[in-house]
């Protein structure tokens, strides 16, 4: 598989990254096994190669000793509590060098916050690389935002769509993705604002993507239901409607439920899943306890192929 | 069954790029936490873009199988993929041993059938080699039977297929 392959299936990511140069990753609150373990498997995989740790010094040599890992000592960072973690962490990543950040044992809002300082986008928010075999017969796609942001204004989507496009076009390649704007109808309602907004945002001017929107899942991904239920009249609607490269959610609530929906589909076999918190001078992590081992490493090999693209650009 | 009392299964997947998909497939058991006990790639089979098959056992429970089965089914470098329980007829497994001495036709019986069994060496000081093939079921307790009997010394090369 070289750089410029399709990729089919979001586990492919995980070849493609152990080809691609391998990355330095910190774990932010780096005292938990399970985290360890994963960093472990993405060494393996040839993803990583420098594990970087920060937190509580015996609880991180603690781990260590348990999963039989080996780290630098240079590459363990003492920080005691959640506030004091945050703070080596931001300073660990403005020293340079880092590719990838992981949140580990530590607190989401104290990290987020702190990590706000090191934005680079207007927004930050979280994109999902999926597969899923009941989904536009499962083709890999893109969507956003189901944990990071958590009002969805209309200039927050707008840099949703500018992180899922960047994202599009870097890991897979996609040149001018289509980006729907989903609702549950296809028709501006007053009623329903998140119509209203998808037809906004529609309307502007997108020199990188295809944007049409409000779109119905269904008329999203599946070229059957347009069939059945005719183009909306919408912008861009006949380059979209039923072949959405990227689903915009109109708010972390249904997001949400789709990103959880897929993880139910990975446990039973039939979906692939990887996160990536886009926004800040590095790809950044945030995993679920929900999540798989599957996705939790498929999401390191998504990261690492981001960074190592944009760095071989920048 | 294994000694949890899982039951014990082989895949055999036909691929394209067979040492990508056997990481791919290697990398699909790990993030279940299902152990590979044995793994065997086969050569090339000149039609359809597949170039080869693997296949591999493995034990666990009938739904992890299952969820194994729709998980390698749907990576990029398999083309199909055929399961079967370990003590399927249909598989064939086949083994080069080392003996102590000649083999008679009563080291070699199962409890239905005698396995294949062809003397293909004879020396001195290594003694007799031997190709028996069989099911793996039926082949594993006899080489189990002959190794408790010391009869067999060394198992030079153990595979299954189909």
């Amino acid at each position: 598989m070289n750089h410029n392959e399709q990729i089919h299936h979001v586990t492919d990511l995980v070849e493609l990254a152990g080809r691609m140069r391998a990355s330095t990753v910190v774990v932010a609150g780096g005292d938990r096994p399970d985290d360890l373990r994963l960093v472990e498997s993405a060494r393996d995989h040839g993803i990583i190669d420098r594990i970087i740790l920060i937190g509580h010094r015996e609880g991180i040599a603690s781990a260590v000793d348990q999963v039989g890992i080996d780290i630098a000592s240079k590459d363990i960072i003492s920080a005691e509590g959640y506030e004091a973690v945050a703070d080596a962490t931001v300073d660990v990543l403005q020293s340079g060098g880092i590719d990838i950040l992981l949140k580990g044992n530590m607190s989401t809002p104290i990290l987020n916050k702190r990590m706000l300082s090191l934005a680079q986008r207007p927004t930050a928010s979280l994109v999902t690389v999926f597969d899923a075999a009941p989904f536009a017969a499962g083709r890999i796609m893109l969507m956003t935002d189901a944990g990071f942001t958590t009002v969805c204004t209309p200039e927050r989507m707008i840099g949703m769509v500018h992180n899922s496009v960047a994202v599009a076009q870097v890991v897979l390649g996609i040149k001018k993705p289509r980006v729907a704007i989903l609702s549950a109808n296809e028709k501006p309602i007053p009623s329903l604002p998140s119509t209203q907004i998808g037809l906004e945002l529609a309307q502007r001017d997108w020199p990188d993507a295809f944007v049409c929107g409000p779109l119905s899942f269904d008329l999203a991904t599946d070229p059957g239901s347009v069939a059945v239920k005719g183009l909306p009249d919408l912008p861009n609607a006949e380059t979209v409607a039923g072949h959405a490269d990227i689903l915009v959610c109109p708010g972390i609530d249904s997001a949400n439920i789709l990103y959880k929906t897929l993880t139910a589909l990975n446990k039973y076999g039939q979906a692939s899943l990887a996160g990536i918190t886009m926004g800040f001078s590095v790809p950044y992590i945030i995993i679920s306890r929900a999540d798989t081992m599957e996705t939790r490493l498929v999401s390191i090999a998504l990261c690492s192929i981001y960074a190592q693209r944009t760095r071989n650009t920048s | 069954m294994n000694e949890q009392g899982k039951p014990h299964w082989v895949f055999r997947a036909h691929v394209m790029d067979r040492a990508g998909a056997l990481t791919s497939i290697a990398s699909a058991f790990s993030n279940e936490g299902i152990s590979i006990d044995t793994v065997v790639g086969h050569g090339s089979e000149e039609h359809a873009g597949i170039d080869g098959s693997v296949v591999l056992t493995f034990s666990c429970s009938q739904e992890e199988k299952d969820v194994m089965v729709r998980k390698v089914k749907r990576l990029s470098k398999v083309r199909a993929l055929q399961e079967h329980p370990y003590e399927s007829q249909s598989l064939r497994k086949s083994a080069i041993i080392r003996a102590t001495r000649e083999l008679k036709p009563r080291d070699v019986a199962g409890d239905e059938t005698f396995l294949t069994c062809e003397l293909v060496g004879q020396d001195k000081a290594k003694g007799w080699t031997y190709l028996l093939a069989g099911s793996p079921s039926e082949l594993d307790l006899i080489l189990d039977r002959l190794a408790d009997e010391k009869i067999v010394t060394d198992i030079v090369y153990s595979i299954i297929g189909l």
